[in-house]
């Protein structure tokens, strides 16, 4: 809680999402102050998915409310709608445009700071030319952003795993939000890899000024740049604080800590199988970076002990 | 044993074709269409070409093992291709077949034997075998050559009773008379025609490769060319020849060939609006005749004395663009929440519910029933002029209509290519590739969807408008499923997404049917073998649609779907 004057950029009070008897969110309030990175952290099947598509809008809560900046209540707008008020997000299972060119996907995060009309457009008016140059100019400055630069005419499918999610990112840029919500960014990227996406996501909070929120199972991604963690276990908020608060916590270390997965980035968990989607391009690749030597389960912890 | 299978099956299933082209009559009919005058009917070529084929597919498939296992195959192939065509003689000499099939008499047999007997049918199809698979082991470019000599043979041929009447508009100049007669004969090409075509092609095919590689750069950058706004004079030169070619095409080639022509921008048209619906938006649309029937019945409606409203075209056309777009817009309202399967089923009871309005006794007094509309005045008319080296012209009205045809065609294309690269071009792309994710980006779904319906919609309206001063009259019963589903498959064969496969696809469905007029019995059967191949070889379509490009244009993106394919 802070008390300032200034609203925070995202709160969230009593949300509240139920699957036929199944409760995926049970009153939860969470509160990601303005120009923060924050990272949500619990097993698979917490609800952790579930809250991003209550925020923005792809489910809609039962209870509760979601607040942008304090004013804006999120829960029964659109996706849309969310989107153009300032919420971008990536996808657990990267959904690019996979058989659209990398400049394409990105031009399309555009489509809503961008206003031709239909009439506009087929007369190819002074406005409408402006605007594509606007849109093609914008475009290859973001690819640069997020590195990509030169790359812009490839397939989003024959990208690389690491560009693909990099052009994800790029993609939710585009649409110049506020709040950025990442799911998994780090998932499957060896460390290396892991290091220069922990690196790029400080950068953009500091050169844009967004909000960033995190799911993300790498300890090691969470406990170096999050300056809040929220820990979900079955739907409920167990434990909340800076990182060194959290990794002190009794509860935590039982039910997240304890499981032996901290280390990885498993693959995709159940809690977001509505949001698979078959085919995606580099699944072999995936696995590939995920399977390192300490992701093997410690024997000793059996589901027992 | 095992070894000779895999050739035999091929063989066997080349002579189970063969089987089901003489039943359905299909050997009779290409009898009467000479390919090489004097010498070579459409069913000669039909009954070599079939075990030609499953020989060089079977010596292609036991190349790995040599060259002499693969001829072995092909000869083996061959034997098999003979040996259902003569089960079928066999049998039919036996029995009497004829109470089923009806082709399946003396003649077909005599046909098949080559009028001589099993010995002429196993020695045709095994030397067929044997050249085909010999073909399939030649290095590339001359395998791919002669095959391309081949088919420019046949399609010369095939279409020599068409090309004879343009021909005739020229008798007045001495070399293109006097070369046309010599290739073309009576029936068919002349053998001297046959010689110089066959090697004509077949050298340029060998030797064109590197054109064609240049060809095929120049498709990969066109829209990088097109994006950054390159005019060069060569480009200006070019658009100019080619409307020019355009605007005397109907005085070219003379007045049955440009119904094929006008039959095929009407059917380009609407390709290109259901394009926008199906192939950017990727909305299946199953009852998109229903937008062409309105906007041919409202031109009726407005222009013909029917209803005594005979108003002129100018303003008809605009009203029945109008009320395309507005059952558009109606339609799409409603099946917006439904995706795929669903979507197509909606969009399949609209078109049928459009039709049987329009045939139903309540809106006779409006709509006419099942008498339709008549009298229906032609939307454009040309005076008698003088031409250069044709003279005095009157054109007919198939040559007229070309006009509001092509204009509204060349309108279409402009704007089917400005909106794909847009901001609402993507917009739909996004849609068709993941609907979420489009919403997640701030991609208004309903607004979105609604546009491509209602511009897909007058496209249709257009060339109904067009369709009924062409022909004169409405009638419920030219409004069928059969419409949708020709223009779908139009798509899909030219390549789905894809603006000049719409042109490819309209050419090879619409025209090559008409222009093969032996053909057009088995159009449906044709139609059905032809997707049935295009899905299994190249699903992407003959001309992919490819993907805008907005980089510095010295790196050619790669694209590694159309290398795989050819």
């Amino acid at each position: 809680m802070t008390g300032e004057s200034a609203p925070p950029a995202l709160r969230i009070e009593g949300v509240t999402k139920r699957f036929g008897g199944l409760t995926a969110i049970a009153r939860l309030d969470m509160v990601l102050p303005e120009r923060s990175i924050s990272s949500v952290i619990g097993p698979n099947g917490a609800g952790k998915t579930t809250l991003f598509n209550c925020i923005t809008g792809f489910y809609t809560p039962e209870e509760g409310r979601i607040l942008l900046r304090g004013t804006e209540n999120l829960v029964r707008l659109r996706p849309d709608d969310i989107s153009r008020l300032g919420v971008a997000r990536t996808y657990q299972n990267i959904r690019l445009f996979p058989d659209l060119t990398a400049i394409e996907n990105i031009m399309i995060g555009l489509h809503a700071r961008l206003s031709a009309s239909l009439p506009a457009i087929v007369l190819n008016t002074r406005a409408t030319r402006r605007e594509e140059e606007f849109a093609i100019s914008e475009s290859r400055r973001l690819l640069d952003l997020v590195g990509l630069a030169g790359k812009g005419d490839l397939l989003a499918r024959n990208l690389p795993y690491g560009d693909q999610r990099r052009l994800e990112i790029g993609r939710a840029l585009a649409t110049e939000p506020s709040l950025l919500l990442l799911d998994e960014p780090t998932c499957g990227m060896n460390p290396h890899e892991t290091s220069e996406m922990i690196d790029f996501i400080r950068r953009l909070r500091a050169d844009l000024g967004i909000t960033i929120c995190l799911i993300e199972h790498d300890m090691r991604v969470v406990m170096s740049i999050s300056e809040q963690i929220t820990v979900m276990d079955f739907g409920q908020k167990i434990a909340e604080g800076t990182p060194e608060e959290v990794r002190s916590r009794p509860e935590v270390i039982e039910a997240y800590l304890g499981s032996g997965s901290v280390e990885a980035c498993l693959v995709p968990p159940a809690d977001t199988a509505a949001s698979n989607r078959p085919g995606a391009p580099d699944d072999t690749l995936a696995s590939d970076d995920t399977v390192t030597p300490d992701d093997t389960p410690p024997p000793s912890l059996s589901p027992g002990a | 044993m095992t070894r000779l299978w895999p050739g035999a099956r091929i063989g066997l299933a080349a002579g189970a074709i063969t089987v089901l082209a003489s039943l359905i009559g299909m050997v009779e009919q290409f009898a009467k269409l000479h390919i090489v005058a004097d010498a070579l009917t459409m069913t000669d070529i039909l009954l070599v070409a079939l075990p030609a084929i499953a020989g060089a597919l079977a010596s292609r498939r036991a190349s790995p093992g040599g060259r002499g296992e693969a001829i072995s195959a092909a000869l083996v192939a061959g034997v098999a291709s003979a040996v259902p065509p003569a089960l079928l003689v066999l049998v039919g000499r036996s029995w009497p077949l004829q109470a089923m099939f009806v082709n399946a008499g003396a003649d077909l047999y005599d046909t098949l034997l080559w009028g001589r007997g099993y010995l002429a049918l196993f020695g045709v199809d095994i030397a067929a075998g044997a050249a085909g698979g010999a073909v399939a082991l030649l290095p590339g470019a001359v395998r791919r050559a002669l095959v391309h000599a081949a088919v420019a043979v046949i399609a010369l041929g095939a279409m020599a009773g068409l090309i004879r009447p343009i021909l005739s508009l020229y008798r007045g100049i001495d070399v293109i008379w006097n070369t046309g007669t010599a290739v073309l004969g009576g029936d068919g090409i002349t053998q001297l025609g046959t010689a110089v075509v066959f090697a004509f092609v077949f050298v340029v095919s060998l030797t064109g490769q590197p054109a064609r590689d240049r060809f095929d750069q120049w498709l990969t950058s066109r829209s990088a060319a097109a994006q950054s706004g390159t005019r060069t004079f060569g480009r200006g030169a070019g658009v100019f020849v080619t409307v020019a070619g355009l605007l005397v095409l109907p005085f070219l080639i003379g007045s049955y060939p440009i119904e094929i022509v006008d039959k095929v921008g009407l059917f380009i048209l609407m390709g290109l609006g259901l394009n926008i619906v199906v192939g950017f938006a990727g909305l299946l649309d199953l009852g998109y005749v229903a937008f062409y029937a309105i906007g041919a019945y409202t031109v009726g409606v407005l222009t013909a004395p029917f209803l005594g409203l005979e108003l002129p075209f100018v303003v008809a056309l605009p009203v029945a663009i109008l009320a395309a777009i507005v059952a558009g817009v109606i339609l799409g309202i409603p099946v917006l929440k439904t995706h795929g399967d669903y979507l197509a089923i909606i969009t399949l009871g609209f078109g049928e519910i459009i039709r049987i309005l329009a045939q139903s006794d309540v809106l006779k007094s409006w709509l006419g029933g099942a008498q339709g509309i008549t009298r229906i005045p032609p939307s454009f008319t040309l005076g008698a002029f003088s031409l250069p080296v044709f003279g005095r012209v009157d054109p007919a009205p198939p040559q007229e209509v070309y006009y509001p045809i092509l204009l509204f065609c060349l309108i279409a294309v402009y704007i089917t290519w400005r909106l794909r690269y847009s901001r609402l071009g993507r917009a739909w792309l996004a849609v068709r590739e993941d609907e979420e994710v489009a919403a997640g980006l701030g991609i208004n779904l309903v607004g979105t969807k609604l546009l491509a319906f209602a511009t897909g919609a007058s496209l249709a309206g257009m060339s109904g408008a067009l369709v009924a001063t062409k022909v004169g009259s409405v009638f419920p019963a030219s409004f069928g499923l059969i419409i949708s589903i020709n223009v779908l498959v139009l798509i899909i064969l030219g390549g789905v997404g894809s603006i000049p496969g719409v042109f490819v696809g309209a050419l090879v469905l619409v025209a090559l049917p008409e222009l093969l007029r032996e053909f057009s019995d088995f159009r449906l059967l044709l139609y059905g073998a032809v997707l049935v191949v295009m899905m299994l070889t190249r699903p992407q379509g003959l001309w992919p649609a490819s993907s805008a490009s907005h980089e510095e244009a010295d790196e050619p993106p790669p694209e590694p779907g159309a290398g795989a394919a050819t």
